[in-house]
């Protein structure tokens, strides 16, 4: 498979402050990536490298294969949509002007806009001057533009910003069949894991200017099995097993929480807890969501 | 009131006022420099001439100066979408307020740079012409009159419009008609407020074909001009209050 | 690619009112200009040459810079508002490309204007002064040079009003530029200052051509400081980060 985006050691700095260091991203074909950290972790300052609208301090992006510099800027950016930051637009002139614009500076077919605007459910709303839309009209104005000429990659910096609930899905929906119905890749920032989870299929996470982690979902979601809750009739005979056995574990009333364990483990413990009187009355095992992770990963913590 | 005008200063912060301020009176002064100052015969008139010449300066680069200003004020606004929130924060009458205090204050230093200009052509160039304190005294507060009254008039445009061409092409508009009326009949001249630096002015010319040579004499100051202006300026005021009150965001 | 540029340059002007600057400040020029030869025909030669400096003198001389530093300004300030140096400089659009189209558009405005001032001058001398004739050619002419001329202040205000986000300040500015142009041309250093060379190339405060047998250094000049001043543009496109905001 081959990558459509790629960095290699990728750093922007402002003064002595990293905005991105040594970045090394790797998005695949045909997926949507989904590059997620906390506000200011360098996701935009990134997505703009990649767009060559600022120059990297070091490192190289690189974008369907080729390396984005002054000579393939225009070749790359032709086959490219994206959504930078804010949706932009002209405020004195109406959605379907400002689409003509971009369309115009594309060299795409002019039809296309009728596309894209049903695409968006802009369609009503297209006479209307962008100065009166509201910033969920807004951001889906930017996506319109970003789709004008069905591009391979589109990047999204937080598209679903401002849109309501009903909106999200549809975003979600839309970017989700991108892949699959027009071969494109989408790589799309977000600060919340969670709000990914069910369209991404490679995940980026992103803070302080460092990947921390990069991989497919579910390779993350390993990660999410978390502690075993084993509930006790007799939790001060469990605890004291544990003790004389050299198992760490935490009371919490009438349950002990256990650290993450195989299953076979498992099994033999509750048999042992058993035997020993304790009283097995429940065992269960936290998921830890994704959400949790994540925040451990920003904070710096291990995922355990 | 004075966390408000705190906040204004704020948002002047890194905005560069201070040099464009100064630059309007810089430019103002370059320009009355080249008359011809250091002329013997022109000695004996010299504060006059200096005041004269600067009634024409000031009708042409006051105008767009105070448009540049007023629309530099509000602009911040604009670019920042900031009226919603601010609207929220402080009542509408004190965001004009204080946008008026700090305009005024900006305003007021091209006037003075030209009070502190004559001053100090008169020294570099020794005019021999006793100096008139009343009469230079008389021609600050009418610049400054005339200033303001342009300066609220743009603020007004800027707040209104948003899009700042109107503003910004009044002041050029302004800036050519003002010295236009400057050759025209005074009947003329006295319709257009802008152009009351000159309708203003406490000195005529008389300027001798043969001999090449303008004379100044004082004519009695125009009480009724100045005003004319300060009650204008107070409208524009009202209207530029209204204004804010009843815009919507 | 400079068509598409263009276009949307175009689509971009629409409902921004700032025509109606170009077309009032000519206007009123000419009629400040006709009222002050009448007015004056007792010390003026009669004819059209005069009454083209009459037209033409402080409109050229302090007014047509300003004029067209908001007019670039505006140009700018599109781009300066609402994020949108992200979008322009990711389309597929070569960055020369972009700023090429915007000198041309605002260079088609300022030759419109001159064929607009030259059509009042024609208007106004010809059913309001009653002159005999038709005016000579080379007064056209001029006003076409006139575009040459400003052409250095368009490219320079280009790179000024990309640079400074204040949406004002360039103005006064050009203004400032006038009123030393002014002194320039008195000092026969007009050559040297890209905001005099409009009311030279214009011809508009004297009624012998000032540019005759100087025809040459003219067009250089307006050549050079068109051309430094696109070189700079150029310079600071491809080498500044892209701020949106």
């Amino acid at each position: 498979m081959q990558n459509v985006i790629e960095t290699q050691g990728l750093c922007k700095t402002y003064g002595n402050h990293f905005a991105v260091q040594q970045l090394d991203l790797a998005v695949p074909e045909g997926c949507v990536y989904g590059f997620i950290g906390p506000n200011g972790a360098g996701k935009s300052t990134t997505m703009k490298m990649l767009l060559g609208l600022i120059a990297p301090s070091a490192g190289k992006v690189l974008l369907l294969g080729k390396e984005m510099n002054p000579r393939n800027r225009l070749a790359l950016l032709r086959q490219t949509g994206s959504l930078i930051e804010s949706p932009s637009g002209y405020g004195h002139l109406t959605g379907q002007e400002n689409l003509e614009i971009v369309a115009g500076l594309k060299g795409v077919d002019h039809r296309e806009i009728d596309r894209v605007l049903e695409v968006v459910h802009l369609t009503d709303a297209r006479h209307r001057k962008l100065r009166q839309y509201s910033l969920g009209m807004r951001q889906r104005l930017g996506i319109a533009q970003a789709l004008l000429g069905s591009p391979k990659l589109l990047i999204l910096d937080e598209p679903t910003n401002g849109l309501d609930p009903a909106g999200i899905q549809e975003m979600r929906s839309l970017i989700g069949e991108m892949p699959a119905r027009c071969g494109t890749t989408v790589l799309i920032s977000s600060h919340l894991l969670g709000e990914m989870e069910q369209l991404v299929q490679q995940v980026g996470i992103l803070n302080q200017g460092k990947l921390l982690f990069q991989g497919p979902l579910a390779q993350l979601q390993q990660h999410s099995r978390g502690d075993v809750l084993l509930r006790l009739l007799y939790p001060q005979r469990g605890l004291q097993w544990m003790a004389d056995n050299g198992i760490r574990c935490r009371r919490e009333n009438d349950t002990l929480v256990l650290p993450p364990m195989e299953e076979d483990a498992l099994a033999q413990l509750v048999q042992a807890l058993a035997a020993r009187g304790a009283g097995v009355v429940g065992v269960a095992t936290r998921t830890r969501s994704l959400e949790e992770i994540f925040l451990r990963l920003t904070e710096g913590k291990e995922v355990a | 009131m004075a966390v408000c005008l705190w906040a204004e200063l704020k948002k002047a912060h890194r905005r560069h006022d201070l040099p464009v301020v100064l630059g309007i009176g810089v430019l103002a002064l370059c320009w009355a420099n080249t008359m011809k100052l250091s002329d013997p015969a022109s000695l004996a008139y010299g504060y006059s001439m200096v005041l004269y010449g600067l009634s024409i300066v000031n009708a042409v680069v006051m105008p767009l100066s105070m448009a540049v200003l007023g629309s530099r004020l509000w602009d911040v606004e604009v670019r920042g979408s900031a009226c919603k929130l601010l609207y929220t924060l402080q009542s509408r009458g004190s965001l004009f307020g204080a946008k008026v205090a700090l305009g005024f204050a900006e305003v007021l230093v091209a006037p003075l740079m030209e009070l502190a200009g004559t001053l100090a052509f008169g020294r570099i160039y020794r005019f021999t012409e006793p100096l008139s304190p009343a009469a230079l005294g008389w021609f600050f507060f009418c610049t400054l009159a005339v200033n303001a009254l342009l300066f609220f008039f743009e603020l007004m445009l800027s707040l209104f419009f948003e899009n700042q061409v109107p503003a910004l092409g009044c002041g050029v508009l302004f800036s050519m008609t003002g010295l236009f009326a400057m050759f025209m009949p005074p009947a003329f001249t006295r319709l257009l407020p802008w152009a009351y630096y000159a309708v203003t002015l406490s000195v005529g010319m008389v300027y001798d074909e043969s001999t090449r040579i303008s004379t100044f004499y004082p004519i009695p100051y125009p009480v009724w001009a100045l005003a004319v202006v300060v009650a204008l300026c107070g409208l524009v005021l009202m209207a530029g209050w209204r204004l804010v009150r009843r815009k919507e965001v | 690619m400079l068509r598409c540029c263009i276009a949307a340059e175009n689509r971009k002007l629409r409902r921004a009112l700032i025509w109606a600057v170009f077309l009032l400040l000519p206007l009123l020029a000419g009629v400040y200009g006709t009222v002050n030869y009448l007015q004056n025909l007792e010390i003026l030669t009669p004819g059209w040459y005069n009454l083209w400096t009459q037209h033409t003198l402080f409109y050229s001389l302090f007014f047509f810079a300003p004029m067209t530093a908001l007019y670039t300004a505006y140009l700018w300030r599109l781009e300066h508002l609402g994020h949108n140096w992200n979008l322009i400089m990711t389309v597929p659009v070569p960055r020369f490309d972009l700023y090429l189209g915007k000198f041309l558009v605002a260079w088609k405005m300022v030759l419109l204007t001159q064929l607009w001032v030259f059509a009042l001058f024609v208007l106004f001398g010809k059913l309001w002064v009653g002159l005999p004739g038709w005016p000579p050619a080379e007064i056209l002419f001029w006003a076409v040079r006139g575009t040459l001329g400003g052409a250095a202040v368009i490219a320079l205000h280009l790179v000024i009003s990309m640079l400074i986000r204040s949406f004002a300040a360039p103005i006064l500015l050009a203004l400032a530029g006038g009123v030393l142009g002014a002194y320039f041309a008195n000092e026969n250093l007009g050559l040297f200052w890209p905001y005099a060379l409009m009311m030279s190339g214009m011809n508009s405060n004297r009624a012998e051509d000032l540019l005759d047998g100087r025809m040459g250094p003219f067009l250089l000049a307006c050549l050079v400081w068109t051309l430094l001043a696109f070189a700079a543009g150029w310079l600071l496109l491809n080498r500044r980060d892209v701020r949106s905001e």
